[in-house]
């Protein structure tokens, strides 16, 4: 009996190429900016990561310390939990750096006096430590005696986290409008199909065919139509993805990731919203019919 | 076979279609529903397979009272009445096989298995197998009633119905679709005919069941 349904939606489904090739491209065109922002989003989740892993910590030192006091606070630092290197950086190699990043914009810098850089541990952490235990290392490294002050990203990532929260739960949003626009317009396209075959459906239910035997085809045409739509907006996303790649990932930004197509499991979810929202469409195209 | 008790149905507004119907045909056997137009002959007729319900009364069909059957039932019964329709109602863009094969696609019979009853069928009605990719409006009106008439036999039903199968038809046409349904008949089908034409029932001589006005006052 599966096999029937199939034939009898294909047939639907050519036979209404016109209305279903304009949901098709309505289905398509939502899916397709909504695919676009989750790749955005999965993007910023990634460099979000990869700067996660980079955090360093700087302590600054208070002037005036002895070696052995910064020997003991080197110690003391390198022993606490997830750090996995420290290094000193005395004024004179901090203005050296300085004047070595900023380049050509560092002219006239050159004449500033070693004392105004502040002598510091660069305190590198161990891969995979999270924020909420780099944010404690930190407190517990400004108590230490003798460090002015702790430095790290900490605050950045943070509004940065929050941004990918927001991100995130917009996604939810989108999904759900998305959801409720291919219902709409799967339900309206194959209302409309089923109105202009009314005869023949008429005609089924005199010879004997049950609900079922008339409504699946709907449903498979519903699905279908959503699953195309979908799948079309991937095909119309991997043929942009070089040129968004180009314009913003690694070739075009140094140190930027390079800018990666969808991950297979937003692929999956995508194909089953348009496959979901479409079945879900034509039950509700048959619903009082 | 087919039992009607005290059927009465009325329509929104009133018009009154059948009151207080009773009668009864018996297995196998050939009946002519006759009466002028308005009488209540395709109400009749469609209460049989459920397309109308009644309003009062209880009609059986071998022995199951089709009043009380739920709708998701009434697929069944219509499987087991093949109807003939006096517009035919064949799908203009499908082929004749088509056609003749949605009581046994609706069925679930596997396409090898209907391709031969449907040849079978259509030999039966007197069309040969030419006439399978033909499309409905590009046959003549007799020919477009022997497809309607193969549609409604191809799943071997207890009972066929016609409701006027000739009142579209001159009258040699007539006489040849007359004589499939009492060959169907012969066939061991209990066959029922709804026409306003009394000559049909004169040159048959069945047994008529007469209406006037929804009422049967003969039969």
């Amino acid at each position: 009996m599966k096999g029937i349904y199939l034939r009898q939606a294909w047939r639907h489904f050519r036979e209404g190429a016109g209305p279903h090739l304009f949901g098709l491209c309505t289905i398509a065109l939502a899916f397709f900016l909504f695919s676009l922002f989750l790749m955005f989003v999965e993007n910023f989740e990634a460099l979000m990561a990869r700067w996660q892993k980079r955090v360093q910590i700087v302590c600054y030192l208070k002037t005036g310390l002895s070696e052995a006091a910064v020997k003991e606070l080197r110690r003391r630092a390198l022993q606490e939990k997830g750090v996995s290197s420290v290094r000193y950086i005395s004024p004179q190699e901090a203005k050296e750096e300085l004047l070595k990043r900023m380049g050509e914009v560092a002219q006239g810098l050159e004449e500033m006096a070693e004392e105004l850089f502040p002598a510091c541990l660069e305190v590198s952490l161990r891969r995979g430590l999270g924020l909420q235990a780099v944010e404690a290392l930190a407190g517990r490294l400004q108590r230490l005696k003798g460090v002015e002050e702790v430095q790290y990203g900490g605050r950045w990532l943070q509004r940065a986290r929050a941004l990918l929260r927001l991100l995130k739960g917009t996604i939810w949003i989108l999904g759900g409008i998305l959801l409720l626009v291919t219902l709409f317009i799967t339900a309206n396209t194959l209302r409309l199909i089923f109105y202009r075959r009314q005869e023949e459906v008429e005609i089924l239910r005199l010879v004997g065919a049950t609900e079922g035997f008339i409504r699946y085809p709907f449903l498979i045409e519903g699905a279908l139509q959503g699953l195309l739509g979908a799948g079309l907006s991937v095909v119309l996303l991997a043929l942009l993805h070089p040129f968004i790649s180009m314009a913003l990932g690694s070739q075009a930004i140094p140190y930027l990731p390079s800018f990666r197509f969808l991950s297979a499991p937003a692929l999956l979810s995508l194909l089953s919203l348009g496959f979901l929202s479409g079945l879900i469409g034509g039950a509700i195209s048959c619903t009082g019919s | 076979m087919i039992r009607f008790f005290r059927v009465s149905k009325t329509y929104p507004g009133g018009v009154t279609a059948l009151e207080d119907v009773s009668f009864t045909v018996a297995k196998g056997e050939f009946v002519f529903v006759t009466g002028p137009s308005g009488a209540g002959k395709t109400t009749l007729l469609k209460l049989m397979i459920l397309a109308e319900h009644p309003d009062r009364g209880e009609i059986l069909i071998d022995g199951l009272n089709i009043t009380r059957l739920p709708p998701s039932k009434v697929p069944y019964l219509r499987r087991k009445v093949g109807f003939v329709f006096q517009d035919f109602k064949l799908l203009r863009d499908r082929t004749v096989f088509e056609n003749v094969a949605l009581p046994l696609e609706v069925a679930g019979y596997s396409p090898k298995r209907m391709e031969k009853r449907i040849r079978q069928v259509l030999r039966l009605v007197g069309l040969h197998d030419g006439y399978l990719g033909q499309f409905p409006p590009r046959l003549s009106g007799g020919e477009q009633q022997r497809v309607a008439i193969a549609r409604a036999l191809i799943n071997n039903p207890p009972i066929l119905v016609a409701d006027e199968p000739t009142g579209n038809l001159d009258p040699e046409l007539t006489i040849e679709i007359m004589d499939l349904f009492e060959k169907t008949h012969r066939l061991g089908t209990t066959v029922i005919v709804a026409t306003h034409d009394t000559s049909l029932v004169a040159r048959y001589r069945k047994r008529a069941i007469a209406l006037r006005k929804g009422r049967v006052v003969e039969g």
